[in-house]
Order: C-alpha cells, then structure tokens, then sequence
C-alpha cells in the first residue's frame, strides 16, 4: 500500500529571467516498507524532489499524498506539522545541534513535539544500542566522526517511528566501511518499522541495498529497476552501473 | 589597497544593521560626553561670570561683623586712607519689592543658590562706575548729582515686570512705599548680573533716606593700588585694613562665594563625568563587540580572501579602515547629536540653579576632544578583532566549529576577576585612604567591581543555564532550554552583551536608589521645614508681632515665626558663612518638629535648653563636615563682637545645603539685633481649608505687607519635582546606557541567528514552527536579560553605596542607605524588557528564513 505517492509533479525555480525547470512531471509512488533509491547526475532534480516529498518545499504543480494527505497545498504551519510527525530527514552534511549532545540531538524531534522524555528512555536506548552509540551518548557532535554523526542523525530520524524517512547522501562524507553499515541500518529500519525510506545517492554501492532504484534525468524518471530479496550485491550493482551507463549516453 | 577599502565598503552595506548599531554606539558615546563636557562647561562659565562680573575689579570686600546690618560710612575714610587702598566704594543694599510681584511660590534653598528677591544698591555713580562695569542697554546711568530718585533696572527684571523707560512705579521696603522713575536698563553682562538679575541701582542719599539708614552702608568695596592684585599684597592690605577698623566691620575675599558655588557643582559633576566614562566604556564595549562580530562572520570569508593570497596584515588593516570609517561618521554625528543633548541639559541645570545659563559659542575643545576621543576608542575597540581577523588561517573557511576559540581572557580570566572582586570588595570595606583621594579611588575601585563582575560572567553561563532552566521550559517551552544553550557557544559575545545590560540596569538601580535615599532624608526634613499647614513668607521682613495677627485668623490654629540670617562662624581655620535660623522654640515646637539626628537624644531637653538661649542645634551636614557633636561650641561673630553658642543637639536640615544652625529669636535680637522676621509657619485649625485660610491672609494683609504664601503641599512637590530633576542627568545618561545594551542585544542575536541559520533549517525540517523558533531566539534573550538583570542589580546597589559613602564625605550629607526595592524591580523589568523587545528583530527573521535556503546557507 502506498504511503507516497506524486503525480505529475513540476518544480520550476524563477530566477530573474530565467526558468530552471527542475522537475518536468514525477509521478512516483512509495509503500510501506520499501527502501528506494534515487539516482541520477547532479542537476537531475533528486534533492528537489526530495525536498518537495519532505514537505520542504511547495510543487509549482501536481500533488504529493504523504500518509493520506495532499500535502501539495498546505500552509507552512501545517506542512511543518506533517513533517514533524510523520518524515525523518538525515542530510549530507550538518545534521546535529552542535550545542546539543548525541542524546538530545537524537531526542530533538520529540522535544519540539513537547513530548514528555521520560516517555521514550527505552526507545532511546533501544536505537542507542542498535547503532553501537551506547557510550558515546553524551558527546557533543565536535567530538564525534563523521560516521558517528551520521548515525545519530538516523536515530535521530527514526526515534519518532515516522511513515517516511528522506535522506539527502547520508554516505556523502563517510567511509566504505561506515556506508556499509549505515545503509543495513536503514535497511533493516525500513523492514522492522515497515517505513517508506527515499533515499538519494550517487554511489551505486549504496543503492545496491535498496528495493528499487530510480534514475532521474532532467527532472523527468528516465528509468527505474527493482529488485527481489534474492538478487545478489554484485548482480544489483551491475544493474545499476548499466542502467547509469546507458542512461549517459 | 584599493581593493581593501572596496571590500571595507562593501562588508559595511551588506552588514547594514550591524554598522548601523555599531554607528549608533559610537554617535550615542560621543553624544553624551560632548553634552556632558559642554554643559558642566556652561555652568562654570556661568558661574565665573556671575561672579566675576558683579565683584568687578573688587579686591576685597568690607562687611559688618555679623554679616548681618550695616555700619556707619565714616569708616569710608579710613579705609581710602589705609596704606594700599586705591578706590574705596560705599554700597548700601535695599531688599525691596514690586507690588504687583506676587510670586505664589516660596524660594526653595536648598539645591542652588538661593536667589532671594529683588534687591536696589545704593550706590555712588561716578565711584562704583569706576570699578565695575555697567552696561546701559537703554537709558542712561544714574547722574551722580541728581536728587531725584532715578534708578537704573537689569533690562531682564524691567521687562518681566513691563517697566518701561521713564516710567515712574512703587516699590515697596521694610519702611514703607517709595516712588522711584527708571532712568536706564542694565544689559545682561557685568554687574547687570548682580542678584541673578533680580537688581537695580540707585543714587547712595537716596537709599539711605528710603531705608532709614542715614549714614549707614552695608559694604565697601576695596580696590588696591598694585592692579596685579598680587597676593602677598594683597594680604598686606588686608591685614592693615583689619587693624585699623576693627571688630566691628570685617574684611573678606570677594572670590569666596564663588567657591561654595563651584564647590557644590563640582560634586554633581565628578557623579557625572564618572557617568559618562562608563558610557564611554559601554560605547567601546559595543564597537568592540560589533567587530568581533564582523570577524566571526566573516571568518569564512577572510579565510577565503587569506587563501587566494591576501597578506594577514592585508586582512587587518581592512578591519581597522572598517572601524575607521565608522569612527569617524559615528563621531562627527554623535557630536551633533551631542549639541542637542547638552541644550537639553543646559536648560535642565538652569532651572536647578534658578538662573539661566550662559551658553556660549561651541566650544571647539570639547568638540575635538569628544570626536576624537570617540574615534579612538573605535579605533582602539577594532584592533583586537583586527589582529584576531589578521590571524584566520586559510584553512579556517573550511572548517566548521561549534563554538569559537576563546582567548585565555574568557577561559582563565575569571581568577581575576575574583581577584578583582575581593580586592575592591577589601578596600571600600577597610577604606584605609585620606578624604580627598577617596574619591578617585572610589571610581577605580567602581572600575575594578564592574571588570570583575564582567571577567567573571564566561565560568558561570553553565550555573545561570542549569538554574534557569525550568522557568525558561516554563515560559518557552522545550525549545528554549535548546535556545540557552546557545549562550555559552560563544561565551566572549554573550559576556559583552551581559556587561552591556549590567551598565544599564545599574544605571538605573543607582539613580533610583541614590534619589531614593536622598528624598527619603530630604522629606523628613522637608516636613518639618514646611511644617504645619502653610508656608508664609514675608518678601521684605515684617515684624514678629504678625504672630498675633495670624493667630487673631478663626482658621488659623497656631503661628510660628522663623527668621533666617547669614552669620559668619569663626572656625579654627576659616570664616565660614552660615545660615541662622531663629525661631520660637515654644510656637515652633507646636507647629512642626526637629527631627534630632540622635534618636536617643532627649528631645525635650534640647528645646529646653533652646530656650535658654546662647544655644544652637546644628545641622547633620555641619555635624558631619566639621565633626561638631553636642556639648562643643561654635564662635559665631555677633553685631557687637564673638559669642560662644553651646551645641545642644544635631537635627536634620538642609537648608543652605545644610549650612545651617538653628537658635531662638531672643538670641537673634539681643546678640545680632535683629527683631523682624521672614517666615510663619501656620497650623490650620481642623476643620478649615488651606486655600480658604491663604486667600484669607492675602486678602487680610495684603495691603500692609509683601506676602508669599504657599501651602506644604505645593511646596512639598516642587522640592520634588526640583529633586527629580537634579537626577533627571543621571537618568539621561541611564537611558542612553539602557540602549546600549539594547543594541548589543540586537547585535548579539542577530549574530547568534546569522550564524545558526543552517541549525534552524535543520530544527525547521524536523518539525519545529514559527512559534517555537521565535520563542527559541527570545528565552536566550532572556537569560541574556536575567544575567545583565541580577549581576546589573548587585553591582548597582554596591556603586550606590559607595556613592552616598563618597557623597557623605565629600559634601556631609551623610544619607541613610534605603534599599530601593522600586528600582530594583525596575532594572529587572527593564532588561527583561529590552532584551526581549531587541530579540524579536532576528527571532522574526530567524523564523521567515524559508527552511531550504537554510538548508543550503553556506
Ligand atoms: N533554490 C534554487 N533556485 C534555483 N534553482 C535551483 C534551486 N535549487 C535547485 N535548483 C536547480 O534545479 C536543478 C535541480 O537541482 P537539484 O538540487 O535537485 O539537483 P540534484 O539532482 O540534487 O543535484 P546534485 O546531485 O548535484 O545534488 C538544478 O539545475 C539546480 O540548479
Ligand atoms: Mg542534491
């Protein structure tokens, strides 16, 4: 069952004279769930269409259906309300409150929802071990690598259980090894909480641990293959590489 | 170079709201100490020239004895006979009134000088022309053999009451009424400014004859042969005169009235410019805080500039330039800026003073002084933020840091400034220091206080976060205990802005506090000075047999008479002169009280022995400034010769500045011979009505006698309102300080939001409203607030104790310190106020950022 879903969607951004057509019609469609990669060269429009599916940004047309709700339209109040309950982001770069520890960062969500702490020790916890972060709890981001703050940007992101979680090159900066871990993390996530997970990537390895990889060109999806939980890694990574080299030519 | 001073102008548009406040903080400095300069100026000039103009060439002055009551002008003679005597010149004065001049208020005397009412001198043309400069604005001079009774008015006076050239009009004096016809006006210069203007001459014979006093001057003014007015010589002269009058006349030093009055200035002024070196000190705390700033945000940017291959001496001088051209703009306006104020303030002073000011042209001086002065402190203030900008590293723009390097100032400072804090604490506690350094030191220990309090700020931002925490969740929610932790990300920035607030709230604190001591003192005086119901005074004195007349009223309950006088007290080191105030210990007693400085003190008793005459009460200030304590005495010069008065106990007046003593009227008449008296204090009977019982007397007396009558209450809230105004100056330089620290709060939170606009595109995504961001940004004000508030509060409590110490010992009002609760309330409102209402600029901004761009903000 979809949780996401675009249809027709355009994103154009007016600059003086000029009109940068970022997206030229996406209709896309996300379940419960499924862990989707977005592909595509930089320009194609993947961090535009992420952000318009986040509830960041407003579509010049077509609508999105983010958990039941046309979210196209909404108000800034109300889209923040939407995010606030119901997407996790974990971006490229500068996920963490530097004034904050690894704790509250990760709790962040919920005090601005004015949630009562207390509530959620064990799910802090919970995440905390999962992602081996345990004893670094209260260290503030400068103390921690980059790997380190990426995971708890995810738990971060996950701590609310939202239906989506968007994440803008969450391997950007990190080493394979880290990469690696992160993307089993997400997936597992998306299988464990049944979330919608999109996330957009240049690196064909990290997509290879998604169920369905989108190729953006020019703001339009120019292909899209899926795999089955029995695909091998090598296998799916040289089915992304093929499409992408197809794709560029 | 030139490509310095493009990005220089560039920084400056594009950071407009910063070099705005920056130029802001300089203009208000500026503005305030060129006001401050120029108006303390004013009134010294006015001063000098009063007096200066008025004693003319006049050496020496010759009084009777007492200072009370004239002497025979045969002594004339002899004085234009004595060795070194070049001019000798008779006046005689004649206190004297308009009959229309119905002032419906009594003069209050207690804060400038006493201005007294109109006065004639008897004078003789030719001679007094001779030494002192009368200038004749219309009309012409009094002719020296005229019989007629011409006299000449102060063109200020003349006009005020529409007398007009040739006109003949009644003045009324102790001897009845007299016709005189104004020949000529006084310009305002010269001896035309005798008595504040409230002045006129006529022909010597003829004041003689109007007052009765055949034969009789009042004073002879001296001038010597040696015009160099040497010392020595003049010394000379003096002593011979002494000898060869004898006791009953006595030579003095025409300067020493001057003196008091510049002596009196001087100690509002000290408070004053100490005032404006603090303003100063927060100005160059602001422009140094505002380039900091600029650093720190530009941090990226000149990192950038650094590794294309500026030098970092490139980098430094385009911050200094930066701060140059701002210095000069912010000065050149504060100095325009500062020509408005001081004519605020000059006219303020004027109406304390009770005489108009003199404000002359512009004094280049202090102009140069103030935007010079204005311009280093810039300069000064945007050095070190220079030399930290010349030290970025190219590496720097790419680096990304949760909060700035910290000079060794804001991470190891605090030891001294426990150190600093002790030591002032230890010294204005032990005060081991002689009475006139005192002062000084006073303000360096002030100095000291406040550098501690500030270097101490950086190591207890953690303990003000973690104690505030829960009102600040109360009041913003979740999100504001996120808010405050920002604080302590860039501690130097935060402790400046805290400092900022700190002066202003003390500022307040200090003013409010110093007048709340002050009047509680001053009204329970005022009280009984104006005691009763109401307050008559006599313009030219009357006879105390008026007593009966105002008791012989059905609403009048009882009368008091009060005579006051000059007398000169003959200390051991000086002759000091100083208000008498006889009264009827009896009727006085029944009408008002003393209030004795002693509470112990057996009141009964002091009145008793009051009334046996030969005994006085001195005032707290005489107590205090010349440590006088019952039982000692006082040698006071009488019309015959010197008398002991015995001390009998010490009361709170502060009439005369607190130059005053008190005696009983029989002593007035039978050691200094004086049987009239000025003032009534009157009870109302219960049931009558103070404007009915006024309009009574006036309508009873008024034919018969020069009246002004005025009721407590009204008296009561002029010495008010005159109070008020004394600190108006203060509250001036509080307001000036107050917004201040409002700029640095605007700067401070601008800065924190600029640099958090990617922290709150990221708070922004994950949920967070409008709301909560706005209220973010305002409960870190607001601990900015309580932190300036609190830390404001104690350090202005300390500075006015040690201000009513300093004043005490300065001038001898030794005030109670009353702990004002008003204005503590008042500072914490204020700066929570300020910093809130300052806040909401950038928290509005930080709110409308669209969160992608914050995202994307580089
Ligand atoms: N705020 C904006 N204003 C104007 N044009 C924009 C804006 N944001 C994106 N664009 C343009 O829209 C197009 C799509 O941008 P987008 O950021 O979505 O690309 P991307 O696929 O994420 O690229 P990359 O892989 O480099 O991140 C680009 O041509 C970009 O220049
Ligand atoms: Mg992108």
């Amino acid at each position: 069952m979809a949780v996401l879903y675009t249809q027709d969607l355009h994103k154009q951004y007016v600059l003086g004279q000029h009109i940068v057509k970022a997206l030229k019609g996406v209709s896309l469609s996300v379940s419960q769930g499924e862990f989707v990669g977005i592909m595509g060269p930089s320009g194609s429009g993947k961090s535009t269409l992420l952000h318009l599916l986040g509830g960041l940004d407003q579509p010049t047309s077509g609508d999105i259906h983010l958990a039941d709700r046309n979210i196209s339209t909404l108000s800034d109040h109300q889209a923040t309300l939407v995010r606030r309950r119901n997407v996790g982001f974990v971006f490229q770069f500068f996920n963490l409150l530097p004034t904050l520890s690894a704790e509250e960062n990760i709790l962040l969500p919920l005090i601005i929802d004015g949630k009562n702490l207390k509530n959620y020790q064990e799910a802090l916890n919970d995440i905390l071990k999962k992602l081996g972060m345990e004893n670094r709890r209260h260290h503030k981001p400068d103390q921690l690598s980059g790997g380190e703050q990426q995971r708890v940007a995810l738990a971060r992101a996950l701590i609310t259980q939202p239906a989506v979680l968007l994440a803008d090159e969450p391997t950007g900066n990190l080493d394979s090894r880290s990469g690696t871990d992160m993307m089993l993390l997400l997936q597992r996530s998306a299988r464990q909480f049944n979330q919608a997970i999109i996330m957009v990537t240049h690196d064909p390895k990290a997509a290879a641990y998604t169920d369905r990889v989108v190729f953006l060109k020019d703001g339009l999806i120019a292909d899209e293959i899926s795999f089955s939980a029995d695909d091998k890694q090598p296998d799916r990574l040289h089915g992304i590489m093929a499409t992408q080299e197809r794709l560029e030519r | 170079m030139k490509l310095t001073r493009l990005i220089t102008i560039r920084s400056l548009s594009t950071r407009r709201l910063r070099s705005l406040l920056t130029f802001f903080g300089i203009m208000l400095g500026v503005a305030a100490i060129f006001a401050i300069n120029y108006t303390n100026q004013n009134a010294y000039h006015s001063i000098t020239t009063l007096f200066e103009g008025t004693a003319g060439r006049v050496n020496l002055e010759i009084h009777s004895a007492a200072n009370i009551g004239g002497f025979s002008e045969d002594i004339l003679a002899d004085v234009s006979d004595t060795p070194g005597v070049s001019q000798a010149v008779p006046v005689l004065k004649l206190p004297a009134a308009l009959p229309g001049e119905m002032t419906e208020e009594v003069d209050l005397s207690f804060f400038g000088t006493d201005a007294g009412g109109f006065i004639l001198h008897g004078i003789q043309p030719d001679l007094d022309a001779d030494i002192r400069d009368y200038k004749i604005s219309q009309g012409r001079f009094l002719q020296a053999s005229s019989e007629a009774t011409e006299v000449v008015l102060a063109e200020a006076y003349a006009y005020e009451h529409e007398l007009a050239l040739g006109q003949s009009f009644s003045v009324v004096t102790s001897q009845g009424v007299a016709e005189l016809v104004l020949v000529g006006l006084l310009a305002k210069e010269g001896a035309g400014l005798t008595n504040v203007g409230k002045f006129g001459v006529i022909e010597l014979r003829a004041a003689q004859r109007l007052s009765m006093r055949e034969g009789q001057i009042d004073q002879i003014d001296v001038v010597v042969q040696v015009q160099d007015s040497n010392p020595d010589f003049l010394a000379e002269v003096r002593q011979a005169l002494g000898t060869r009058l004898g006791n009953e006349v006595t030579v003095l030093s025409p300067a020493g009235q001057g003196d008091r009055m510049t002596q009196m200035l001087s100690g509002y002024q000290i408070g004053l410019n100490f005032m404006a070196g603090i303003a100063l000190f927060i100005g160059a705390f602001l422009i140094y805080n505002a380039f900091s700033m600029t650093i720190i945000e530009r941090t990226r940017e000149l990192g950038l500039l650094r590794s294309v291959g500026m030098t970092s001496g490139q980098v430094s001088a385009q911050v200094v330039f930066e701060g140059l051209l701002l210095g000069i703009s912010g000065a050149l306006t504060g100095a325009g800026a500062g020509l408005l104020l001081s004519v605020g303030l000059t006219s303020l002073m004027s109406e304390l003073m009770g005489y108009d000011l003199y404000t002359g042209s512009i004094p280049v001086g202090i102009l140069i002084g103030s935007i010079a002065i204005g311009i280093v402190v810039t300069l000064i203030a945007s050095f070190m933020p220079a030399r930290q900008a010349g030290r970025i590293s190219p590496l720097e723009a790419l680096r990304l840091r949760s909060h700035q390097d910290e000079g060794w100032l804001i991470r190891y400072g605090w030891s001294i400034g426990i150190v600093l804090l002790l030591l002032s604490a230890a010294v204005l506690y032990i005060n081991p220091f002689p009475y006139d350094v005192q002062f000084r030191l006073g303000s360096l220990t002030v100095f000291a206080l406040f550098l501690g309090a500030m270097l101490v700020i950086p190591v207890t931002l953690r303990a003000w976060q973690r104690i505030s925490k829960v009102a600040v969740r109360l009041v913003f929610g979740n999100l504001g205990t996120v808010g405050i932790r920002n604080l302590d990300r860039a501690r130097k920035r935060t402790t400046l802005t805290c400092t900022a607030l700190l002066v202003g709230v003390s500022m307040i604190v200090v003013t409010q506090g110093m007048t709340g001591s002050f009047s509680a003192d001053l009204f329970a005086w005022m009280d009984a000075y104006t005691g009763g119901d109401i307050f008559v005074s006599a313009v030219v004195p009357i006879t105390r047999n008026f007593q009966d007349d105002l008791e012989g009223l059905s609403s009048v309950e009882t009368a008091a008479p009060v005579r006051y006088i000059d007398v000169i007290w003959l200390n051991e080191l000086e002759e000091e002169t100083i208000s008498f105030m006889g009264v009827d210990a009896a009727s006085y007693t029944n009408v008002t009280r003393f209030i004795f400085s002693d509470p112990d003190i057996s009141s009964d008793q002091a009145i008793e022995d009051l009334k046996k005459g030969n005994t006085i009460f001195v005032s707290s200030v005489l107590s205090e400034k010349y440590n006088l304590h019952p039982g000692d005495q006082l040698k006071i010069r009488t019309r015959q010769d010197e008398q002991y008065f015995q001390i009998a106990a010490v009361v709170l007046d502060f009439y005369n500045q607190g130059m005053v003593v008190t005696g009983s009227l029989d002593d007035l008449s039978t050691s200094f011979e004086i049987a009239d008296v000025n003032t009534f204090l009157v009870r109302i009977t219960e049931d009558s009505d103070t404007t009915l019982t006024i309009d009574e007397i006036y309508s009873r007396f008024e034919d018969d006698y020069q009246l002004v009558i005025e009721s407590n209450r009204s008296v009561r809230e002029r010495a008010d309102n005159l109070m008020r105004q004394a600190f108006v100056m203060f509250d001036v330089l509080g307001i000036i300080a107050v917004m201040v620290a409002a700029l640095g709060v605007l700067n401070t939170l601008s800065m924190s939001v600029l640099e958090r606009t990617r922290e709150i595109g990221l708070l922004r995504a994950m949920g967070m409203t409008r709301l909560q961001t706005i209220k973010m940004i305002l409960a870190e004000a607001a601990l900015l607030g309580v932190i300036g508030a609190i830390l404001g509060i104690g350090f202005g409590l300390a500075l006015t104790r040690i201000f009513l110490e300093a004043m005490g010992a300065m001038s001898g009002y030794s005030l109670d310190f009353i702990m004002p609760v008003r204005a503590i309330w008042l500072g914490l409102i204020v700066a929570l106020v300020i910093s809130q209402i300052a806040a909401l600029f950038p928290a509005i901004k930080a709110a409308k950022t669209p969160v992608l761009t914050a995202i994307h903000y580089e």
